[in-house]
């Protein structure tokens, strides 16, 4: 029922990348999907490959950590590779057997979408393992500041996300000691069809909705007893400094960019 | 009254900590799944319904924003800006139908999911894997169309049932009227 991922899966430490600012990893990791985009040949991946891999290197995590991170995706990336395999039609015939034909073009194709997958979530891995969900939340509400001028709400937002992240952990417990109860009563969870378990999932839902509104009735009145008055005229406490490391970095990152976009004229 | 830009309505302190925790509810729920490998059912457009209703398209179309990148970071699945706009169409088309209505008929539902379902999941979905993966083929764009069809008709009936069970459901809507 439960995967057992923790939220979050931060793993601690204190290596070159977990010092980096939270801003700077996730300025990165969205970049780094619109450059992926730039490498449309066998130079151009493997270079994407090796800055991954490098950026690994430097979370001192062990290739295995983010090997399990790619577990859950793995289904959507086989089919999709599977059916490249078998549908590209162009190129050398390498296997013909009854009615499966497959290509070298085929095969080129399939490893290509297999790289890209792996790559695209590989570094957006790097982001979770070495950042705690609060850095990555003031972090995101640094990076929304110039939206506020265009009157986005940044302040709540900010807010909400980390009343979120804190609360996580508070309702997977709850879930879990609801579910408990209910089983207690002898509700079934993991048993019979389909619908019979989505029915028994009602009776998980409805406590868990209901607790977290009595939960929200309580904190908005402990907030506004301490003062709170909304809006943005507020000091902060967590405050984000940027560093040196932070610049070679995003320098890095340019360079790699740049190089990349370079290999599309080398083939 | 009071709005602030973009039509979103000012919120209270304690619809600001429910909206807060609902989030939080989201990314439990998000762990929660039902069925096999093959044929997984998630639970989290639960909760992007439920914040339909009490908050609004435009709120939950940013909630769902941040939502995205978060959660998609978080559960370490790589973050994609294509999936960020199907979640905020997701929420969108949620927003304007269960916006303010106390009670949601079975046919306003059913047609909302089938909506949902048809745009974000099969469209613009197998649009964001195909770019993803840079897949030109149409042949292999086809079978990914159709797989993906196959696997919303199936869950059409679900989330319309479970939908219709927790947006009507009179406890939460009691303990609701006290935010």
């Amino acid at each position: 029922m439960f995967s057992n991922m923790i939220i979050g899966r931060y793993m601690p430490g204190n290596s070159w990348i977990h010092r980096l600012d939270a801003r700077t990893k996730l300025v990165l990791s969205i970049a780094f999907i619109f450059v992926i985009f730039f490498a449309n040949n066998v130079i151009g991946y493997v270079i994407a490959t090796l800055f991954t891999l490098f950026a690994i290197m430097l979370t001192g995590l062990g290739v295995g950590v983010f090997i399990r991170g790619v577990r859950p995706l793995i289904l959507l990336m086989l089919i999709t590779t599977l059916l490249q395999l078998f549908f590209v039609q162009t190129g050398d015939v390498l296997v013909h057997w009854w009615f499966i034909k497959i290509t070298t073009d085929g095969v080129i194709n399939s490893i290509v979408v297999f790289v890209r997958f792996m790559l695209i979530i590989m570094f957006s891995t790097i982001l979770t393992l070495t950042t705690q969900p609060l850095a990555v939340a003031d972090g995101m509400e640094s990076l929304l500041k110039p939206f506020k001028k265009l009157g986005l709400p940044v302040s709540e937002l900010a807010l909400m996300l980390s009343i979120a992240l804190r609360f996580v952990p508070t309702l997977m417990d709850e879930a879990q000691s609801i579910m408990n109860a209910q089983r207690a009563r002898g509700v079934r969870f993991n048993e019979g069809g389909l619908m019979t378990r989505i029915k028994s999932f009602v009776p998980l839902l409805i406590p868990l909705f209901v607790n977290a509104i009595k939960r929200a009735i309580e904190l908005g009145d402990a907030m506004e007893a301490r003062g709170y008055r909304g809006g943005d005229q507020r000091t902060k406490y967590r405050v984000l400094t940027w560093h040196m490391q932070d610049t070679i970095a995003v320098i890095g990152f340019i360079i790699f960019t740049v190089v990349l976009i370079a290999t599309r004229w080398m083939m | 009254m009071k709005t602030l830009a973009y039509g979103l309505p000012r919120l209270r302190t304690k619809q600001l900590a429910l909206l807060g925790i609902l989030m939080a509810l989201q990314l439990v729920i998000s762990r929660f799944s039902l069925g096999t490998a093959t044929l997984k059912v998630g639970f989290t457009f639960l909760i992007v319904g439920i914040i339909a209703k009490w908050y609004g398209p435009y709120w939950g179309m940013l909630v769902a924003t941040v939502m995205d990148v978060i959660s998609s970071l978080m559960n370490g699945y790589g973050y994609f800006w294509g999936f960020t706009i199907s979640a905020i169409v997701a929420a969108g088309i949620y927003g304007f139908s269960f916006y303010g209505r106390q009670t949601i008929s079975w046919l306003r539902l059913i047609i909302t999911v089938f909506l949902v379902l048809l745009i974000v999941n099969v469209m613009l979905n197998t649009l964001w894997v195909t770019m993803i993966g840079n897949i030109h083929n149409m042949q292999t764009i086809m079978s990914l169309l159709w797989l993906r069809i196959i696997k919303q008709v199936i869950f059409w009936p679900i989330q319309s049932i479970l939908l219709y069970f927790l947006l009507n459901n009179k406890t939460i809507e009691e303990v609701h009227r006290k935010i």
